[in-house]
């Protein structure tokens, strides 16, 4: 149940930091402005760690087909330009809904291979939401 | 204060419909495979050792393609600070996302954070804060939210 609260946390912020990128953007364009969305992100993962961890080195090891888990940020960042390629081009709702259902078909997948099974539940919760979604562009384009 | 519209919902030219919505389709599918690996990455290493490494992943990639366009002068101009904190907070939108998928897993967060993201905008846009054009919330809209909000609490109880 808190990770379920955390989860709709991250979309809060998710929110806010579209709004405040989207005026990075406008002023110094798409490039410049995720160069400043990952460098501030950068500057404050440091600290964090130093306060967290302490003066220590961190020690860990993944195995050579694991690397690809080293991409995440470079993913994140490829993920932010297609973004803002699209949406002034066929509008936030459509892309909205697209990328729904390219996480949520990509998510339950990647939940089956990690051994998780998909419940009725979050099928049909992720439906429902999809109607919502839908809903709301037929009522925006009226 | 310049206002401006972030959430252009009507489409006006349907150009390269079907080559813009591939691509919105292969971004999700992105985001997922992003938001697994870097779950896996929080569970190989740490929370914090994660965040630095998908920070420099991004800022090294990011960096590259500026060098490569030439945009290297006057990065930081110009900017208020308020709005370079876009970044700071998508640390924790990371942290967050680590900590549910190794939890609750990927589709539970994903479908989770979309609802809390859509609602959040919907309050921002009706009392127009952070700079976003002011648009009241009509009365028929409300169903919309109804049903995200029901496919959430489906999700979280029987999920």
């Amino acid at each position: 149940m808190i990770y379920s609260f955390l989860a709709l946390l991250s979309g809060v912020n998710v929110a806010i930091s579209i709004m405040l990128n989207a005026r990075l953007g406008a002023i110094k364009g798409l490039y410049k402005g995720a160069f400043i969305n990952y460098f501030m992100g950068f500057c404050i993962t440091i600290p964090l760690y130093l306060i967290i961890a302490g003066f220590t080195l961190p020690t860990f090891s993944i195995s050579l087909p694991e690397i690809f888990i080293l991409t995440g940020g470079s993913i994140g960042y490829l993920v932010v330009l297609i973004n803002n390629n699209i949406t002034p081009k066929i509008g936030i709702l459509y892309v909205t809904i697209l990328l729904f259902i390219g996480q949520i078909a990509t998510g339950a997948l990647m939940d089956i291979f990690a051994g998780d099974s998909i419940s009725a539940g979050k099928l049909i919760g992720a439906l429902l939401i999809l109607a919502g979604l839908v809903y709301l562009v037929k009522v925006e384009n009226k | 204060m310049l206002k401006y519209r972030i959430f252009v919902y009507n489409c006006p030219v349907n150009r390269n419909l079907a080559k813009n919505s591939s691509l919105a389709l292969f971004s999700g599918i992105m985001i997922a495979v992003m938001v697994t690996a870097n779950g896996m990455l929080a569970k190989a290493s740490t929370h914090w050792v994660s965040l630095i490494i998908i920070h420099f992943a991004g800022l090294t990639t990011a960096g590259i393609v500026l060098v490569i366009r030439k945009e290297t002068r006057s990065i930081f101009n110009g900017v208020h600070f308020v709005f370079m904190l876009g970044g700071a907070l998508g640390v924790f939108t990371i942290l967050l996302n680590n900590l549910c998928v190794n939890n609750i897993g990927v589709t539970l967060t994903l479908g989770l954070a979309l609802v809390g993201q859509i609602i959040a905008s919907g309050i921002a846009e009706h009392f127009g804060w952070l700079g976003v054009t002011h648009k009241k919330l009509s009365i028929n809209k409300v169903p919309a939210y109804i049903l995200m909000a029901v496919g959430a609490a489906v999700m979280i109880v029987w999920g």
